[in-house]
């Protein structure tokens, strides 16, 4: 089973696992690392490495939601100590969020993420009205 | 055809459905059955904009829902139903579409309604038209998202 970290600046993972929540209901081999101000960056080292080990899971995927930002640069320093497969994605938003969880089964963490940058690309949309004159959805 | 779902949810097309039972049960067609939208370009768009982009999209009377669906109209898809109250339902089972379960999910807190469960409240009319179409035969199950369990909403009324 893929364990699945989100990790972010103030109160970023903590609430989009909320959103989660209340879409997809309760997740397990699921952890939030949250960056606080009061953290040094050597704290929330400790608190992904922690995260990592409670989740046991086989395969990590840690999910980031910036590229650049502390929550990530930590991350990757940590990769080599963690010693499973693991993987990173960074500007991670909601739907991303929900794929990771509800799709992992039976996947390998590196054609997961492979899925989700794929998917997560498209999930930024810009709202344009349909054309509703050809009676499409009539039928 | 494969009608793979039937639900009643007042948010028609969101997260829940678009995000999880799609994908969960491998919808080719999301069908909105309901007559104010029917009628409405806004929400005609909305629907548009939530619909998963690998799912067509029906938007229809109850009247034309009944004919289509009778006459099997969609051939190897496998259709997702979602309407927004229970007396929806009713009207489509008195048009000629019988059916035998129905998934309850969001219906939200109104001025003379009770609660049933976290996302569950039913008014006075909604509990007539559970009542009408359970003495049909129809089971009703209350589940948000497909991994949590079903309740059975008629024994909480």
């Amino acid at each position: 089973v893929i364990g699945v970290i989100l990790t972010g600046h103030g109160k970023f993972a903590s609430g989009v696992a909320d959103g989660l929540r209340l879409i997809a209901g309760e997740q397990e081999g699921f952890a939030v690392v949250e960056f606080t101000p009061d953290l040094s960056p050597e704290e929330l080292a400790g608190k992904l490495l922690s995260a990592v080990e409670s989740l046991g899971g086989e395969e990590v995927l840690i999910l980031c939601d910036l590229a650049g930002g502390t929550p990530f640069n930590e991350t990757l320093k940590l990769l080599p100590s963690l010693g499973r497969p693991t993987e990173v994605l960074a500007g991670v938003n909601l739907p991303v969020l929900i794929e990771a969880c509800v799709s992992r089964d039976g996947e390998t963490v590196s054609s997961l993420a492979a899925q989700l940058l794929e998917m997560g690309r498209g999930q930024l949309v810009r709202f344009v009205p349909p054309d509703l004159s050809d009676g499409e959805y009539d039928e | 055809m494969e009608i793979v779902n039937i639900r009643i949810d007042e948010r028609l097309i969101h997260g829940q459905v678009a995000a999880i039972w799609s994908k969960a049960l491998g919808v080719s067609r999301m069908m909105v059955i309901d007559e104010d939208a029917v009628k409405n370009p806004t929400q005609k768009s909305v629907l548009k904009m939530a619909c998963p982009v690998d799912c067509k999209l029906s938007i229809l009377s109850v009247a034309s829902a009944a004919t289509n669906l009778r006459e099997r109209k969609y051939e190897g898809d496998r259709v997702f139903i979602v309407v927004r109250s229970p007396a929806t339902l009713r009207s489509l089972y008195d048009a000629g579409y019988p059916f035998t379960a129905v998934n309850v999910g969001n219906m939200a807190k109104k001025d003379n309604s009770a609660a049933v469960s976290r996302s569950v409240y039913v008014t006075p009319a909604d509990v007539e038209d559970f009542k009408y179409l359970a003495g049909k035969g129809v089971a009703f199950g209350i589940q948000r998202v497909p991994t949590e369990a079903s309740e059975t909403l008629m024994d909480k009324l």
